[in-house]
């Protein structure tokens, strides 16, 4: 139900993972559960050898088919995803705030040039100190201004920027760069006032870990190097639509040309701890060596770290049992699903295929995720029927989660408990959102169509009893209406069709007739826009399993579920759902997220929750990996051999 | 003559139109358009909008056709890949070399094995040698090309690492600085290539040694060498050059499944990852590459005929 770095994007609210999310690197830590062998959530590996610095590591992170396309941290709309933030530009540029570090889901003051920030007592200014020691690798000082050049870029260039959310009515909220009413640079900081008071947790972990600083020797307009003045503008100069205008075109360009991606001397300008050494544009591999003016916390222990390129799972699998020790050994690369172990969290390493070749399974992290299949309420055939809570509800007690992560996932699996993640720890989950986690229950899911008017005797079972009463089928659905729908999933994964045959016969038994149909997955993508006069194919759709959802620090669903929501494309609109997503996003208050979960659990979602994937690791044993974090990005500077 | 390749010119521009029309059309029938699938979830009615009018989307069919076709005449010009940030020429030319090597080494080395052995066959037919070389040819026909990839791989490279892994062949000097690492996806293709290659010569030996004219050449005193090698073979490989002329569009068309299993970036891992990926600009690119590449291959064919049996006139 996943696949590793396919393009994931990242919106103000989250990050969005393709294929019902889940990528994730071995982590670090030891097994602490001593029932780790039915609960891969509380279980890691670990490696405490002594640390051999130096040495070349070959990496297959990348998944097959996929590279880097854009460097410039500044992303438009169809370049910005995850892969190409947490995987390639933060090696080089690091956000002002960085989020995660192994499955924790927290703030890692380390991982950044700013410190911990401090708030006005009206919680309207946040003041962020850039630490005196960061710098650029040209010599230049990191200060203020650098941060004010990437809102000031925002600010001009939002229609192109992926960054870029418009205010969201429903929720009364502005993004970046509207929400802010003026700024305040110094060299060693920058204050922001917002137009309101917002969810402090909210504006770092979510709005600011967005911003990555840009040095001003990027401030030009051409590659002879005539200065810009795109950095030295506020957001509310009247030139600052040209000056950026012009900046943004020599960047943008330059940004995405993939064959100077190592050799422009633009992108050699970092304050990460790498810089970047080869690009192969053909493939899309690529090799980083350490930034040697680093001025950060965490200096690599490794030489160069290679990503190597490979057009299918099966090649890397190849290069992998030639063993560790073999030219051109991987270091770090991913079992295939046909060829990973059962996971057995008491000994990782049982049944490991690749334990002669010199590689130890590793678990990957946990995603601050949530995973699921989408139900269009806009659908001309079928929305009535998404729209009513019992047959949602329904919907879900059909689907086994713990069943295909025990079957076809081998175990490598965590659930989805809803709206709010369940895992990895860290989120704030209400009493009541622990007692109403998604769970299997055919025997509801049928007593549920029973009681609300219909007649199980055949599948599609048939609505006998029309009308909005408690025991009736609900507003819009007539007698001799059918529980049927189509759902489309991603071809070419054997897994998932395990799931969703098994999913298609439990629907059955509640007399859901589930038409599941396979697509490829940018066929799928395209299929995916709201119902509307204007995008008329919007109406078609029942549902689709596209991809889940990575959030940000805090897993708000303003991008994806409130009215009018660029990601809601659903049809879903609910004035209660909009006022208490947009309390989570003011509010500092846990109640605030409380009174969400409970009332999201009350309704009828258009998402149905699927279970998340880990990923399997195959990790060379004389190599010590960090693991990815929690929001998809890796951190190389943290991967050393062992003695 | 002249007539003929004036003509087989124009038939020639008028399939390519054809094909051209129906890959841009066919490419551009994916609900929602090409620009609302590169946004995955990024998408939003403005972003749309703006990627639309970045990629020319938003303008009418014909004209967005009309400009490609430009391009494409005037300047050979085969489009820019938003996806890859490179131009479509670029990526062929990146991707060509390798793919070529690899398919252009395989046909040579199919020939060379599969005309002496369907020869020897039609010779010594239902004998020994020729029972061998049929089971071999229907076991080696029957047995898929990636499967026979896939044990060669494993064995020669995961068993006894008898030839290193390259992790990845990406360019044409990699491809020519390795020979090692052809020999495994060059085999792959040979084996399964010899197998077909070789029934066909044999049945066209066959065909050629019932013939009046081997009767007539051997009631006049030719020997057996002279009758084989100077009548039968130059009229057996007749049909060959079909069959050669059609599998010259596989040099730029790549061999997908070995590119795949032996991770070479060519020109047909590079289609079929923009089909997945709907980067419609790539796939009409390799799609029209191919189809010239056919037309010539034809043509080829064709001519080779004429020279090879002066009965045939190309008029």
């Amino acid at each position: 139900m996943a696949v590793r770095n396919t393009r994931k994007v990242l919106a103000m609210a989250g990050v969005i993972a393709v294929l019902a999310s889940a990528a994730a690197c071995g982590s670090s830590k030891k097994s602490t559960s001593n029932n780790g062998a039915t609960n891969p959530v509380t279980t890691a590996t670990s490696s405490s050898a002594p640390i051999k610095p130096g040495g070349v590591a070959h990496i297959a992170e990348w998944a097959p088919g996929t590279s880097p396309d854009a460097i410039w941290p500044f992303m438009t709309s169809d370049q910005l995803s995850t892969s190409n933030a947490g995987q390639f530009q933060y090696f080089f540029y690091r956000p002002l705030y960085f989020v995660g570090l192994n499955d924790k889901l927290a703030v890692n003051y380390d991982m950044g040039p700013a410190s911990q920030p401090t708030w006005s007592s009206d919680g309207l200014t946040i003041t962020v100190p850039l630490k005196s020691t960061w710098g650029w690798s040209n010599g230049e000082k990191l200060t203020g201004q650098d941060v004010q050049f990437w809102l000031n870029m925002l600010k001009a260039e939002e229609k192109q920027s992926g960054y870029y959310s418009p205010p969201n009515a429903a929720a009364q909220v502005n993004y970046l760069p509207d929400n802010i009413k003026s700024t305040q640079v110094t060299d060693s900081s920058i204050s922001i006032t917002f137009d309101q008071q917002y969810n402090q947790n909210y504006i770092v972990g979510n709005a600011l870990q967005t911003v990555t600083p840009m040095p001003l020797a990027w401030d030009v307009t051409d590659g002879k190097g005539t200065k810009g003045k795109c950095s030295t503008d506020t957001l509310t100069s009247p030139t600052l639509q040209a000056d950026c205008d012009a900046v943004f075109k020599y960047l943008n360009t330059a940004g995405k040309d993939v064959k100077t991606f190592a050799s422009n001397p633009l992108w050699k300008i970092v304050d990460g701890p790498w810089v970047l050494k080869d690009f192969n544009a053909t493939s899309g591999a690529f090799s980083i060596v350490p930034n040697t003016k680093f001025t950060g916390e965490h200096k690599p222990y490794l030489d160069e770290v290679d990503f190597e390129a490979f057009q299918s799972p099966d090649a890397e699998w190849t290069v992998l049992k030639a063993g560790s020790t073999a030219p051109n050994a991987l270091q770090i690369g991913v079992y295939p699903n046909a060829d990973t172990p059962q996971y057995n969290g008491d000994n990782l390493q049982a049944g490991n295929p690749l334990a002669s070749a010199g590689y130890n399974v590793e678990k990957g992290a946990l995603l601050d995720s949530i995973g699921y299949y989408q139900v269009n309420f806009g659908s001309k055939n079928h929305g009535n029927l998404f729209k009513q809570a019992y047959f949602t509800k329904a919907l879900q007690d059909e689907m086994d989660q713990q069943g295909a992560i025990k079957g076809p996932y081998k175990g490598w699996g965590y659930p989805t408990t809803g709206v709010v993640p369940g895992y990895p720890d860290g989120n704030t989950l209400s009493p009541a959102a622990k007692a109403a986690a998604a769970k299997y229950d055919p025997a509801e899911a049928k007593s549920i169509m029973t009681a609300h008017g219909w007649d199980l005797s055949t599948t599609p079972a048939t609505c006998k009893s029309p009308g909005t009463g408690d025991n009736q089928c609900g507003a819009g659905i007539n007698a001799g209406d059918k529980a049927e729908f189509t759902l489309e999933y991603p071809s070419a994964h054997p897994a998932l069709d395990t799931v969703l045959a098994a999913y298609k016969q439990a629907a059955a038994g509640a007399g859901i007739s589930v038409n599941v149909v396979t697509k490829t997955q940018n066929t799928l993508g395209g299929e995916l826009t709201a119902c509307s006069a204007s995008t008329p194919a919007g109406c078609q759709w029942d549902a689709i399993l596209y991809g889940g959802w990575v959030f940000s620090l805090q897993p708000t669903t303003d991008s994806l579920l409130t009215t009018g929501a660029g990601s809601n494309i659903f049809g879903f609109s609910d004035p209660k759902f909009d006022a208490a997503v947009a309390k989570t996003i003011k509010s500092s208050d846990p109640q605030a997220w409380y009174d969400y979960e409970a009332y999201a659990s009350s309704i009828s979602l258009p998402l149905i929750w699927m279970h998340n994937n880990i990923w399997p690791w195959a990790v060379a044993k004389n190599f010590h990996d960090s693991g990815q974090d929690a929001f998809q990005g890796f951190e190389p500077e943290f991967w050393y051999y062992t003695q | 003559m002249t007539t003929y390749l004036i003509r087989r010119f124009f038939q020639s521009v008028v399939t390519l139109f054809i094909v051209s029309i129906a890959t841009f059309g066919m490419l551009h029938l994916m609900p929602n358009g090409v620009a609302r699938a590169m946004l995955g979830k990024n998408y939003n009615p403005t972003s749309l909008a703006t990627l639309n009018h970045k990629l020319g989307l938003d303008r009418p069919l014909i004209v967005q056709y009309w400009n490609w076709l430009d391009r494409l005449v005037i300047h050979f010009d085969l489009g820019y890949s938003y996806q890859r940030n490179q131009s479509v020429n670029d990526l062929l030319k990146e991707t060509l070399g390798q793919s070529m090597y690899i398919v252009g080494l395989a046909l040579f080395f199919t020939i060379a094995l599969s005309v002496p052995l369907g020869v020897l066959q039609a010779t010594r037919r239902n004998t020994v040698t020729d029972y061998t070389i049929t089971t071999f040819s229907f076991i080696a026909y029957a047995v898929p090309v990636f499967f026979l990839g896939v044990v060669l791989r494993d064995v020669f490279q995961v068993q006894f690492h008898l030839i290193p892994i390259a992790n990845q062949i990406d360019s044409f000097h990699a491809a020519f600085s390795q020979p090692g690492q052809m020999i495994l996806p060059v085999a792959t293709l040979v084996v399964s290539g010899v197998a077909g290659y070789s029934r066909y010569m044999r049945s066209s030996m066959l065909d050629e040694i019932t013939q009046d004219y081997v009767r007539t050449a051997v009631a006049k005193g030719a020997t057996k060498r002279r009758v084989l090698y100077g009548h039968v073979l130059r009229n057996a490989m007749i049909p060959m050059v079909t069959l050669i002329g059609l599998s010259l569009p596989a040099l730029v068309g790549g061999a997908l499944l070995v590119e795949q299993i032996f991770n070479i970036q060519g020109i047909g891992v590079l289609t079929i990852n923009a089909a997945l990926q709907n980067d419609f600009v790539i796939v009409l690119g390799t799609t029209m590459l191919t189809a010239i590449v056919t037309v010539i291959g034809s043509l080829i064919a064709d001519i080779s005929y004429a020279a090879l049996d002066p009965r045939v006139r190309l008029t």
